[in-house]
């Protein structure tokens, strides 16, 4: 529809989604050198899943709105798949309330679960396809896993919702106001704190206050993935959609560690659903939704603010640059004055809100977080400078063995997928008869956050936090996913999208089960992943020591492995510390809590020194960290605490 | 026409009297309060802001735009907008009398039922055929039935699964069996803590010793303890211990025990590392292999 604009124009010899599919295989092949130059998973996987997709796509070639054959047409076994989902979601129910939690089972059948949603959503003909009982289906398993696994994990998954929840929910309240996170950068951010609040006071304690509020409305605020995906494709392909962002990894993991991110990425969703709408069908109610959107946003989450603020920026630009590019479907004044104004409006609230945010420091959170940006960007900042990737990989210390090179390459293999779906989408899109606009922003916004992710990480730009953008992220790419497989069934052969289908339901929901931030809580490759949950042993040792050693001031110092230690320092009050191990002999610090997981998981020690190093526990004999000349104070099956027996018992450190 | 409407307010005003009254039965306050801080409210606000049916045509009979969304969107607008106003409740409370549970179910129910009477009204205006409504269940079973699924046994399934969602959700947790094990000293303030034991004793001496025991095995336990007293050696080995006192204590799972015993230490070197060994039973001959074991180090004067 757009081939008589100025981008057609420039083309007409040589359209510009080939020429832009010419220019990404080129640039894939440019960036895979860089593996040569660093030692990054990522190097592989992203010019791999990029070159693969344009090439993928250069060899499709045009749409020929050929009518894909799905293999499975209507009968006894296709009417049997709900059914067989339900059953498998009740088998995972059981299975994971034997264990106490998942285990490698309930992970396995997870995957199946994905596979069952996505064989229906792919190969199931137009007669047995019901997308009301697919939707069903995918939200019952997105819920139940999710509360199932909340519920039956002891205490808290993930790390700093052990500051949100037992400290600033409770003491919200315990103070019966919101006074009570006033010193803290949410002070004008309360809203999940204030929702928790609520929650408590309903359900009696503040664990089950944020699993049932905040914990809900995550999965389920995945229906605007496909109420905004229903507008480009058809329900087939926006079921696809819903089912490839709801099963990802980094959606999981924002539904296992429930904190303020979370509702973040629930605002986020409602914003993009309301810009599309807006963008698409200019219909009014959108403007007022996507102002309520972003502003809840801004209310919420610093993070989630900036990846709304990077949608509404996009948006702004192409809404002000269409007259120059889009000749028959320029957006009305009202909806462009409405996205631009929504930026504008959405900025202007986020500066007066930083400005009022304190922080660490004197200053409040705005001029401190500009100043650590410009001194990352001034000081920090190196080509390759790649330690402590983007928010993928398995997360421990560098290992030499061959299932410690394989494993993250398994669990960046779902998010390949995703990124070569979302590459074809994005080029079938070019042509894809819908507004301009519409289609630029999700070019252009899927685009940039790929490049705040991960362009940004290659020169070591991380205090933005790239890893908690990632879930976001696959929103727009799970859309143009869906464009690109549409778009795919189209123009290929049968055998061709066979095997395309085959590998994403086959493929997909495993490898994103598997991923370390989808199991936070139990690590499917425990020999290589952080388990970020804690067995209810741990969780006891936890609430006798910081009783019989209270942390009667923040100085006082807790020292014990990376994740560990963070539940010292963020629940019990403690400056808590990763063990730090000179050369030789003992630790640095007293009092240190050492425990079983030191010896079997991939738990952190660091050395000893100015520029500490990251250790992996398990290379540690557990009796030099906890020396046989040391008081043993506490312990229990799990659990021991140190202390070094001359001189005072605080910190060293 | 208002069938879900009138369910929403009966719903609301149960849920609101059920969560501000007396402590009621766990699953019933966990329905309640779902439905009253992530269903109600932002149903409410939905059905105010779009009364039309979802594919019912552009336009009213008025020619005015009718504001209509899908029924996924709905969902998702509701749980968002619930949210919004669970948050908001929290602020204004905050402001004024404070968060606490009746004020905030107050709040909340007032809201629900206000904007549910609103809606009601603004769906009145529409035409009967172009109002929203639930799908009948009756016509989606239907649906099911004639070309796309196998109802009965689906149905079949969500009771399995509801019914093995109840039975992991009320059964009794086994957990984890521990046995907890504190070594104490006694505070200037007279609490117990994990610091400040004795760091010198006079040669023949004794000192206090204070172990505090909890038992999480789920099970009656008959620990025996026994204190030994181990020379450090100038190299830095440990001699052999020397049992300098032994006693037991049954608990049954769930209690603690505070023991206040002394030891006296023998002359056997300058340093000597006093531990209390924990056995869950009887001890062994040998003292070898206790399960669990806490020390501290004294110095011999």
């Amino acid at each position: 529809m757009s081939h008589t604009n100025m981008f057609g124009r420039v083309t007409t010899s040589d359209p510009l989604d080939v020429t832009i599919a010419k220019l990404s295989l080129l640039l894939s092949v440019l960036l895979f050198g860089l593996r040569f130059l660093a030692n990054e998973e990522l190097l592989v996987i992203v010019p791999g899943a990029i070159a693969l997709a344009s090439a993928g796509y250069l060899f499709v070639g045009t749409d020929r709105r050929r009518a894909f054959e799905f293999p499975l047409t209507t009968g006894r076994i296709v009417g049997y798949l709900p059914v067989a989902v339900v059953l498998v979601l009740a088998i995972f129910v059981l299975r994971t309330g034997l264990e106490g939690g998942r285990a490698a089972p309930s992970i396995a059948l997870y995957a199946v679960l994905g596979t069952l949603i996505l064989v229906q959503i792919l190969l199931v003909d137009e007669d047995g396809l019901s997308p009301g009982v697919i939707l069903g289906e995918l939200f019952l398993v997105a819920v139940v896993v999710r509360l199932t696994t909340l519920f039956l994990t002891p205490g808290f998954i993930g790390v700093d919702i052990w500051t949100h929840v037992p400290v600033f929910v409770d003491g919200i309240v315990e103070a019966e106001s919101l006074s009570a996170i006033s010193q803290s950068k949410y002070s004008m951010a309360p809203l999940y704190h204030a929702i928790g609040a609520i929650g408590t006071l309903v359900f009696g304690t503040p664990r089950a206050g944020i699993y049932l509020t905040v914990g809900l409305l995550v999965p389920l605020a995945g229906l605007f993935v496909y109420g905004t995906a229903v507008t480009f494709v058809p329900a087939r392909w926006a079921l696809l959609a819903t089912a490839l962002f709801v099963l990802a990894d980094e959606v999981f993991r924002w539904g296992l560690h429930v904190i303020p991110t979370s509702l973040g990425l629930v605002f986020f969703l409602g914003a993009l659903y309301a810009l599309t709408k807006l963008l698409v069908a200019e219909e009014r109610w959108a403007l007022l939704l996507l102002v309520t959107a972003s502003l809840a946003t801004v209310f919420t989450h610093q993070v989630s603010t900036a990846i709304v603020l990077v949608l509404l920026g996009t948006a702004s630009i192409v809404v002000l640059l269409a007259p120059i590019f889009a000749d028959h479907d320029k957006p009305s004044r009202k909806t462009a004055a409405g996205v631009v104004g929504t930026f504008l409006l959405t900025l202007v609230v986020t500066a007066v809100s930083w400005v009022n945010t304190p922080w660490y420091g004197e200053d409040p959170f705005l001029w401190e977080i500009v100043g650590t940006l410009q001194t990352v960007l001034l000081t920090e900042a190196g080509f390759l400078n790649l330690a402590g990737s983007a928010g993928g990989g398995s997360g421990a210390a560098e290992t030499a063995t061959l299932a410690g090179q394989v494993v993250p390459y398994v669990e960046w293999l779902g998010f390949a997928i995703l990124l070569a779906a979302a590459v074809i989408g994005g080029l079938a899109t070019l042509r894809m008869e819908a507004p301009t606009v519409a289609r630029w922003t999700y070019v252009f916004a899927a685009g940039l956050l790929f490049v705040i992710v991960f362009g940004f990480s290659i020169f070591g730009i991380r205090a933005i936090l790239p890893g908690r953008w990632i879930g976001f992220m696959y929103a727009p790419f799970a859309i143009l996913g869906a464009v690109g497989l549409s778009y795919l069934a189209r123009s290929s052969s049968r055998r061709v999208v066979l095997a395309v289908f085959l590998i994403l339901a086959l493929g997909y929901p495993g490898t994103m089960a598997v991923a370390d931030k989808a199991t936070l809580d139990s690590p499917a490759f425990p020999e290589e992943q952080l388990r970020y949950a804690y067995s209810e042993t741990e969780l006891a040792g936890v609430e006798t020591i910081t009783s019989i050693y209270p942390a009667t001031a923040a100085e006082r110092v807790m020292a014990s492995d990376h994740p560990y230690k963070t539940v010292y320092g963020r629940y019990g009050g403690y400056t808590g510390q990763v063990i730090a191990l000179p050369e030789t002999g003992p630790p640095v610090q007293s009092p240190v809590v050492i425990r079983n997981y030191q010896t079997s998981g991939p738990a952190l020690f660091e050395t000893a020194g100015s520029e500490p190093q990251v250790i992996s526990s398990p290379g540690v004999d557990p009796a030099r960290v906890c020396p046989a000349d040391w008081n043993h104070v506490y312990t229990n099956e799990e659990v021991t605490m140190c202390t070094r027996p001359t001189g005072d018992t605080e910190g060293s450190e | 026409m208002g069938g879900d409407l009138g369910l929403l307010a009966v719903g609301t005003i149960l849920a609101g009297a059920l969560l501000a009254g007396p402590d009621i039965w766990r699953p019933l306050e966990i329905v309640a309060g779902v439905g009253l801080l992530v269903v109600f409210p932002g149903y409410a606000l939905v059905s105010l802001s779009f009364p039309a049916r979802p594919n019912s045509g552009g336009r009213s009979q008025d020619s005015s735009p009718k504001l209509t969304v899908g029924w996924p969107a709905r969902i998702g607008l509701t749980v968002l907008l619930s949210g919004l106003v669970v948050a908001v409740t929290a602020l204004v409370l905050s402001w004024t009398v404070g968060i606490r549970l009746v004020p905030a179910v107050s709040l909340i129910t007032g809201t629900s039922l206000i904007v549910t009477g609103l809606a009601l009204v603004r769906r009145r205006q529409l035409p009967p055929k172009e109002r929203v409504q639930l799908p009948p269940i009756a016509d989606t079973v239907r649906g099911i039935r004639t070309s796309k699924g196998r109802p009965a046994a689906l149905m079949l399934a969500l009771v399995v699964l509801a019914a093995t969602v109840v039975v992991v959700g009320v059964a009794p947790v086994g957990g984890e069996s521990y046995t907890e094990v504190s070594l104490l000293s006694e505070s200037e303030n007279g609490t117990l803590v994990a610091e400040g034991y004795p760091e010198t004793v006079s040669t023949g001496g004794s000192i206090p010793v204070t172990v505090e025991l909890k038992n999480h095995e789920f099970r009656t336990v008959e620990y025996d303890l026994v204190t030994v007293a181990e020379p450090i050696n100038a190299d830095g080995s440990v001699g052999d211990p020397i049992r300098v006192d032994t006693f037991e204590r049954e608990l049954a799972h769930g209690e603690e025990l505070v023991v206040e015993r002394s030891a006296s230490v023998p002359d056997r070197g300058d340093q000597v590392r006093i531990s209390v060994l924990v056995f869950e039973g009887e001890a062994t001959e040998s003292l070898a292999d206790p399960d669990h074991r806490v020390q501290f180090l004294v110095t011999v004067t």
